[in-house]
């Protein structure tokens, strides 16, 4: 990596922890507490905004991933001592998902 | 009785799984725990939802909207989908690596490793075991109130104290075996499959519930009126559910109770079946939207229980004695038999989604943490032997959880939120093994210590009552702010005044600070 590149690369994470920070001090708002506005005539307000909060927390964990995932190696499952396997044998472990 | 022929066969089905899982089953107690390393994004995003997905999340959560409001959904999942992903990002990776390098099974064999220390395991053990049972009777308690919720008046001539509905210890203790049977049959594989499944099950049940229930209570043409409907009736006679008042304190303490995923030895078990790190990221995205798939709901039917009418009576003319017992009996009451046992069948999911993985989690730890760790040489192990030793643990503890199941029940979101408080409290613990070099054996056990005494003096000292009481506070705020402060002032200070841990420890997890610093190419 560049030197210019890792320096993005640590205010990205720099960034991506700040929002994490801001999100927390958004959920805690108390301006809607009150509110008795509902929204399409069925959702409270209160309720509303923290469901806002919710896919926020959504859409900034999906940037995290991108900006500040902690295994820069994207590391894959290895045979690792197995003190109590009886029948390691070496083979590799079936995916279970089809991922 | 056609409720019950449902929730049958839906637990026939799942001792079904478990059998399948163990046709596959390589024979090995790794198979058998982490179920060899193999799970991908997919199931690991369903087996960890499912199993943070418990009774409190469903049972509780609706009970709790029926005598607080839709403040409930702020007070714990909009907080849960930060801090549950913050927990999976920051401690669920790091851990897995560690896990991964070292052969890792439990949280106590990292932590002996981690701090040096064997008696360190000795004491983390009793404390991790006993915050489970609370988690567990958690379970058990939704368990046995769902399933006399959906059947009160089934059997005319019997259980006239319950309703005339199967009594909740004999739902509880069927859960329980049905759970034992198939976690013991299909060991983590089978556990990791029936979360899947399960949850999967009790998500899409869950959504068809809230539009039955709506339908039913709120009228209307379309099902946008049928919602407006129903909360239209809460405006009406309960306008004090819509809102929140929460003190600001209280509210921001509520942040640290889903801090406990961070410290769930079950959570750990299933971080360490992914197959990558990267696996990880599908479970850290998603699992805040599946929290508000499945909370909306619930905290919406536990505000319109408040109010709901069904065939012209109210359906709570008087608040009910167990408030566990809201969404069944409201599930009961709008559902025919059929819907109403595929319904029950769901919020069951839930709740025996999470049972598995804490009943295999714990012979996990037993026969690693106390029957492999104190054995003396090099002694072969006999692998049969293990997972047997594994089971009748899981059996001596199930069989204390159902037997406090049978005294007073308590709510189970109070219950949830002073269990939750514990696992919290450990937290300053783990977050400290992982990122603080400067953390001694000492400053980490004085730190258990402090957690349990903070924990002991705030439930017994000041507040003294079992079932919890709801109204409790401490110093405004929820005593997890106690919990969680104290053993984190504790660790800093021992360990700051104590012996630095040995080099050798720390180039093992630490190496990228233990080696000479490489300029950046």
């Amino acid at each position: 990596m560049t030197k210019r590149g890792a320096t993005s690369a640590v205010w990205g994470r720099r960034a991506f922890w700040l929002s994490v920070v801001v999100l927390v001090a958004i959920q805690q708002y108390p301006g809607f507490w009150d509110s008795r506005t509902l929204v399409l005539d069925f959702l409270p307000a209160p309720l509303f905004y923290q469901v806002v909060v919710t896919l926020l927390a959504v859409a900034l964990w999906w940037v995290g991933t991108l900006v500040a995932w902690p295994d820069d190696g994207q590391s894959e499952t290895t045979e690792t001592t197995e003190t109590t396997e009886a029948t390691a044998g070496g083979e590799m472990a079936p995916r279970e998902d089809g991922s | 009785m056609t409720q019950l022929a449902i929730i049958a066969g839906y637990l026939a089905l799942l001792l079904g799984l478990g059998a399948l899982a163990s046709r596959m089953s390589r024979g090995t107690s790794r198979d058998y725990l982490l179920a060899s390393h193999s799970i991908g994004p997919v199931l690991l995003l369903m087996s960890l939802f499912g199993t943070t997905m418990t009774a409190f999340a469903l049972v509780g959560s609706t009970g709790k909207s029926y005598q607080l409001g839709i403040g409930v959904y702020g007070l714990m999942a909009s907080s849960s989908g930060i801090v549950h992903s913050l927990c999976f990002f920051v401690i669920g990776v790091k851990l897995w690596k560690l896990g991964q390098k070292y052969g890792y099974t439990t949280q106590v064999e990292y932590f002996r490793d981690r701090l040096g220390s064997h008696a360190f395991g000795y004491l983390l053990f009793p404390v991790l075991v006993g915050l489970v049972i609370p988690y567990l009777l958690m379970g058990v308690l939704g368990a046995g109130a769902v399933i006399n919720g959906v059947t009160r008046g089934a059997f005319p001539e019997l259980f006239a104290a319950d309703g005339h509905g199967v009594p909740p210890w004999l739902g509880s203790l069927v859960i329980c075996l049905v759970v034992l049977g198939y976690v013991f049959t299909g060991g983590m594989r089978g556990t990791a499959w029936a979360n899947a499944f399960q949850t999967t099950v009790f998500m899409v049940l869950g959504v068809v519930t809230f539009v039955v229930i709506a339908r039913e209570i709120g009228g209307g043409e379309s099902f946008l009126e049928s919602l407006q409907g129903a909360t239209g009736r809460v405006l009406e006679s309960h306008p004090e559910k819509l809102v929140m008042k929460p003190h600001p304190l209280f509210f921001l303490s509520f942040l640290l109770i889903p801090l406990s995923a961070g410290m769930f030895p079950h959570l750990f078990q299933h971080w360490l079946t992914a197959r990558s790190a990267s696996a990880f990221k599908l479970p850290v995205i998603v699992h805040p939207f599946f929290i508000l798939i499945v909370w909306v709901p619930c905290v919406m039917v536990g505000a319109w229980a408040t109010s709901a009418v069904v065939d012209g009576q109210q359906v709570f003319a008087t608040p009910p004695e167990n408030v566990n017992t809201v969404l069944p009996i409201m599930v009961a009451k709008v559902a025919g038999p059929v819907l109403s046992g595929l319904l029950a069948a769901g919020i069951l999911a839930a709740v025996m989604s999470s049972l598995d993985s804490q009943f295999l989690c714990l012979g996990t730890m037993f026969t690693n943490d106390i029957v492999l760790a104190g054995r003396k040489g090099n002694r072969p192990v006999d692998d049969t032997r293990v997972v047997q030793l594994a089971r009748w643990f899981i059996v001596a503890i199930v069989a204390v959880t159902y037997l406090l199941s049978l005294g007073t029940p308590a709510a189970i979101f109070d219950l949830g939120l002073w269990c939750f408080a514990g696992f919290s409290g450990l937290v300053p613990l783990v977050v400290a093994a992982l990122y603080w070099r400067r953390l001694t054996s000492c400053g980490a056990a004085a730190s258990v210590v402090a957690m349990v005494g903070t924990w002991l003096a705030l439930f017994f000292g000041d507040m003294g009552v079992y079932p919890p009481d709801p109204r409790y506070r401490f110093l405004e705020m929820l005593p997890v702010a106690a919990i969680v402060a104290v053993p984190a002032l504790v660790l800093v200070v021992v360990s700051l005044l104590t012996r630095p841990p040995d080099e050798s420890v720390l180039a093992r997890f630490f190496p990228e600070k233990t080696q000479a610093p490489r300029s950046v190419r």
